[in-house]
């Protein structure tokens, strides 16, 4: 069931989370993304994924304290497991390394 | 917070998401409901609040709380799990399934075209403007013994008498129906739905012209499209004559668009102007006579119930002017236009209307084969108990109510009846497309309807075939299914499975035999040359006297034998002439032919005494005749040798005498008794010449030279030719209607053979060990083969012998409806009885070939 494969929705979604740190919960993930990115974002998805994450353990999440606000309501805040960080970084390498074969000239031409 | 989102969303958000994460996904969404109504506005805020709830809702999804899960019949899971259990089934046993499936769908489309049948029933005559306010007036006559007979037709007088008579009646037509006219455009004769009615018909019932005028004076009359074509083709009719032999001329004035006959009950070939027919049959007691249809528009506003009530005042007026010697009571009543298709009780004289009663024994008709079918089904799945007996076990050690094991049965059962309503419904549409069933419209308004009946119907289907096997597997004892103590489950044992296989061998053999019978007799009908020569025939339909000149070059022609005249012929409705032999006796009605000596040749009678009618070309009539048997037994002039030279009185005036009898024959009509026929050399009567031809190979090129010898003679008018056996076999062929009935007959076989091998094959796997074991012991492939084939071949030996006498004795039924006919064809059945067992036989012999061809080291190692 569980896949350690990270998808390119997930591993956005894992890298905000680690972005915005304590302060990481459905809505504040849903509005950076937004900002960030610059596309819009359903929440369902984005909660459909965080739920997908923590079953793969890169996530794991703790209820926040109660307050007065959103009625009553309380905020599942996310934090980025160990594995999800090893994930993120895995991802990262290969991301560079492929850059990193490519060749200089291709580079130029794509105006970078 | 001020605004609040679409609650409705939010109690869904509550009921169906995932109860774990609900709490911050509430939260969650509120928090961005606030903040979109800042940004975006409160209608876009709602929009998109409740699109992401309606993401988030997760119907099916697994309740993940602690606690014991709940065993309601209808929890998702359940819901979820009974349908993966019984797509699995469906797909470990293919062969069952695909049995179940191809027998439920091969006879699905016939009962799902009786229920559009039933559907188009209560669509009759929707096409009408205002048709709310249209009613029909309906009679109770009331005799003097107290007995009252409910008529849907009224007195002929009645429509006028109520529009002078009372307010808000805006309009009223009369119709009077004749079914059994018969109209002759000289070359082309057909039988023919007249109807006589006035304008305001046409203003209440919604019938346009294509051409021409609705008909006012008498003996005027508009055809509908397809009468119009069968008479004329492409040429305009308009003005053209047809006539009635008895009622004489009647002028086409118009031709009526197409309309669907089969969505209305004025079913007509030919609409007549009632004014002339009030003189022609005026009957006496005009008031008693209940042979119109009356139809009343209301006007705006008036209710059903006070036009009751002026009814029951003229009533009781009309009853005053009856005559008191009829003894009998009239009382009239309103009926609805909408009301009058599906009768709610059988009236009198309501023709193409169909009561309710009728209705659904038709359609339990329909339904014999799907019964079968589904009898398969029941049959297939008792017979594989043993196989599921251990998961029904299983299930109930595990907790599993009997309801819940119910329920997992009939979710298969209604899972299969809609995979085959899927390909049933193809089936319907490939029939649809290539086949045009007579009796059925595929114009249905309402499709909503019928597909929600489909949908329903098949679920009764699906229900009523998962039932019994249901209960019978659901009340299976855990204890002894997983010890190993139970048998395969049936009603009355094997012997309800071989009953099974012996009703549906029956039933397919005697519906086999039917149709066989139906082919047998059409064939005769249609090719039939034993009661006159209808081959090599060509009639030329004259347009004045018989031209000699043109009939020299005519018989120059190589393929033209003989040149024969009548007026009429054979296979279409003759004229009435009477006859009587002294002069003080009444006449006698009988079928008049002009005709001449050559004719009679051409048709091949047989001249059971005296002679042909003498060869002749003169103009004037000669008084001599030619008559049948029959002619002679009721003039009563002895036998057929003393008949001859006696003298005949026609109509009359003419004495004729007799110069030969020939034997009685069918001239028109299978079904019609033997009448006296009786024919004259009259040449101012004769429309027709009559050419016997070689056989031809090609009549086109023949018709062609005839057509030119016609043009030099007959410059402004066109030739109108026809070859008499292809007239006749067009008339009497049904190829439609045999092709579907034959289509039928195939459907019954194969849901039979499938029966047989759901049971072959699941007896066959029951004996594979025996099989094995007698093999080991040295017994021959030939010996087990005929062990394991007896058992079969006995059960379709009494099928056989409960079918043939029940398919002859259907046979005899249905030629008692002929007076000719071509007897019950013993041939024919023995041929059909033999292909049904040959092919059931390979079958047998097939699978237990393979049966026993299994290696017995391998059926035998697990001992």
């Amino acid at each position: 069931m569980k896949r350690t494969f990270l998808g390119e929705f997930e591993e956005i979604v894992l890298l905000t989370v680690a972005i915005l740190g304590e302060e990481a919960y459905g809505v504040s993930i849903t509005q950076e993304l937004e900002q960030k990115t610059g596309r819009s974002v359903g929440f369902s998805t984005v909660h459909t994924t965080l739920q997908r994450l923590e079953e793969k353990g890169f996530l794991t999440s703790q209820m926040g304290g109660a307050t007065a606000e959103r009625g009553g309501r309380r905020k599942r805040f996310f934090t980025v497991t160990a594995t999800g960080r090893k994930a993120l970084v895995e991802v990262k390498q290969v991301r560079e390394e492929l850059w990193g074969a490519l060749p200089p000239q291709t580079l130029q031409l794509m105006g970078g | 917070m001020k605004q609040h989102p679409p609650r409705w969303a939010t109690i869904l958000l509550r009921w169906w998401a995932d109860p774990n994460t609900s709490e911050e996904v509430e939260g969650d969404l509120l928090e961005l409901y606030t903040y979109w109504v800042r940004t975006v506005g409160q209608r876009k805020a709602n929009w998109k609040y409740t699109l992401n709830t309606l993401k988030l809702l997760r119907p099916f999804a697994k309740d993940k709380r602690a606690h014991y899960p709940k065993t309601y019949l209808y929890s998702p899971t359940m819901l979820q799990n009974y349908f993966k259990v019984a797509f699995r089934n469906v797909l470990k046993y293919r062969l069952f399934s695909f049995i179940n499936i191809i027998g439920l769908s091969l006879a699905l489309p016939s009962a799902l075209m009786a229920l559009i049948q039933i559907v188009a029933y209560y669509e009759y005559d929707n096409f009408h403007r205002e048709s709310d306010q249209i009613t029909r007036i309906i009679t109770d006559e009331k005799q003097a013994d107290g007995e009252t007979t409910h008529w849907a037709s009224s007195p002929t007088l009645l429509g006028n008498y109520v529009k002078e008579k009372w307010t808000g009646v805006e309009r009223t037509t009369t119709l009077i129906r004749d079914s059994k006219w018969v109209l002759s455009s000289g070359i082309k004769t057909k039988n023919i739905r007249a109807a006589y009615t006035d304008v305001s018909f046409f203003q209440l019932f919604n019938f346009p012209l294509a051409k021409g005028s609705y008909p006012t004076e008498a003996n005027t009359m508009v055809l509908t499209h397809e009468t119009a074509e069968w008479f004329f083709k492409d040429t305009n009719p308009i003005g053209r004559i047809l006539e009635h032999p008895t009622y004489g001329n009647f002028k086409i004035v118009g031709v009526l668009q197409p309309y669907n006959q089969q969505k209305t009950q004025f079913r007509a070939d030919v609409l007549i102007s009632l004014a002339g027919r009030a003189n022609a049959l005026a009957k006496t007691n005009e008031w008693a006579n209940l042979e119109a249809h009356t139809f009343v528009k209301l006007s705006k506003g008036k209710t059903l119930a006070a036009f009751n009530r002026q009814l029951a005042t003229t009533s009781s007026e009309i009853n005053k002017l009856l005559d008191p010697t009829v003894g009998k009571q009239l009382s009239f009543k309103a009926q609805p236009l909408s009301e009058i298709s599906p009768a709610d009780e059988e009236l009198k004289n309501d023709p193409y209307v169909q009561d309710i009663r009728s209705i659904y024994i038709n359609f339990g008709f329909q339904l014999i084969i799907l019964v079968l079918a589904a009898l398969n089904y029941i049959n297939l799945t008792l017979a594989r108990s043993m196989n599921r007996s251990r998961e029904v076990g299983v299930r109930k050690v595990a907790g599993a109510t009997k309801s819940q094991i119910i329920f997992q049965f009939l979710t298969e059962s209604v899972v299969i009846s809609y995979v085959a309503l899927g390909i049933g419904l193809f089936l319907l549409w490939l029939i649809k497309q290539t086949i045009h069933v007579s009796w059925l419209t595929w114009e249905i308004d309402h499709w909503e309807y019928l597909i929600l009946l489909f949908v329903g119907f098949n679920f009764i289907l699906g229900i009523a075939a998962g039932i019994s096997p249901s209960l019978v597997l659901s009340s299976y004892q855990p204890v002894k299914v997983l010890k190993g103590a139970v048998s395969p489950a049936s009603f009355g044992k094997i012997g309800f499975r071989k009953s099974m296989i012996i009703t549906q061998f029956t039933i397919a053999l005697v519906y086999i035999f039917f149709i066989g019978h139906m082919y047998h007799q059409i064939e005769y009908m249609a090719n039939d040359n034993t009661n006159y020569q209808r081959e090599d025939i060509l009639s030329i339909h004259l347009t004045g006297n018989p031209n000699k000149r043109f009939a020299a070059e005519v018989g120059a022609i190589k393929e033209v034998q003989k040149i024969g005249y009548t007026s009429l012929n054979f296979g279409n409705t003759p004229p009435y002439i009477g006859i009587k032999s002294t002069k003080n006796e009444p006449s006698t009605p009988a079928f008049f032919y002009a005709a001449d000596h050559h004719f009679i040749e051409n048709m091949g009678l047989k001249m059971i005494a005296g002679k042909n009618l003498p060869e002749s070309q003169s103009e004037v009539a000669l008084p001599l005749l030619v008559v049948n048997q029959k002619a002679v037994e009721q003039l009563r002039l002895g036998t057929d040798q003393e008949a001859i030279g006696k003298l005949v009185v026609l109509n009359d005036t003419l004495s004729a005498t007799i110069v030969g009898v020939a034997a009685n024959f069918c001239h028109y009509d299978y079904e019609h008794k033997i009448e006296p026929l009786v024919f004259q050399y009259q040449p101012s009567s004769f429309k027709l010449m009559c050419l016997k031809t070689t056989p031809t190979g090609d009549r086109a090129a023949l018709e062609a030279t005839l057509a030119a010898l016609w043009k030099k003679h007959n410059p402004y008018v066109e030739m109108n030719a026809s070859w008499l056996d292809s007239d006749m076999y067009e008339r009497y062929y049904p190829y439609e209607d045999m092709q579907f009935a034959g289509m039928q007959s195939i459907v019954i076989f194969v849901v039979a053979i499938l029966g047989l091998i759901g049971i072959l094959t699941y007896s066959l796997e029951k004996r594979t060990k025996e099989i094995g074991i007698r093999k080991v012991l040295g017994a021959t492939t030939e010996e087990v083969l005929r062990v394991l084939i007896t058992d079969f071949i006995k059960l379709l030996t009494i099928a056989a012998v409960i079918a043939i006498p029940l398919g002859v004795a259907v046979g005899l039924y249905m030629n008692s409806y002929l007076v000719f006919h071509n007897g019950v064809s013993h041939l024919t059945m023995a041929f059909l009885l033999l292909f049904v067992l040959g092919i059931s036989l390979a079958i047998i012999g097939y699978f237990s070939w393979k049966a026993v061809q299994a290696n017995p080291a391998k059926t035998l190692k697990v001992e």
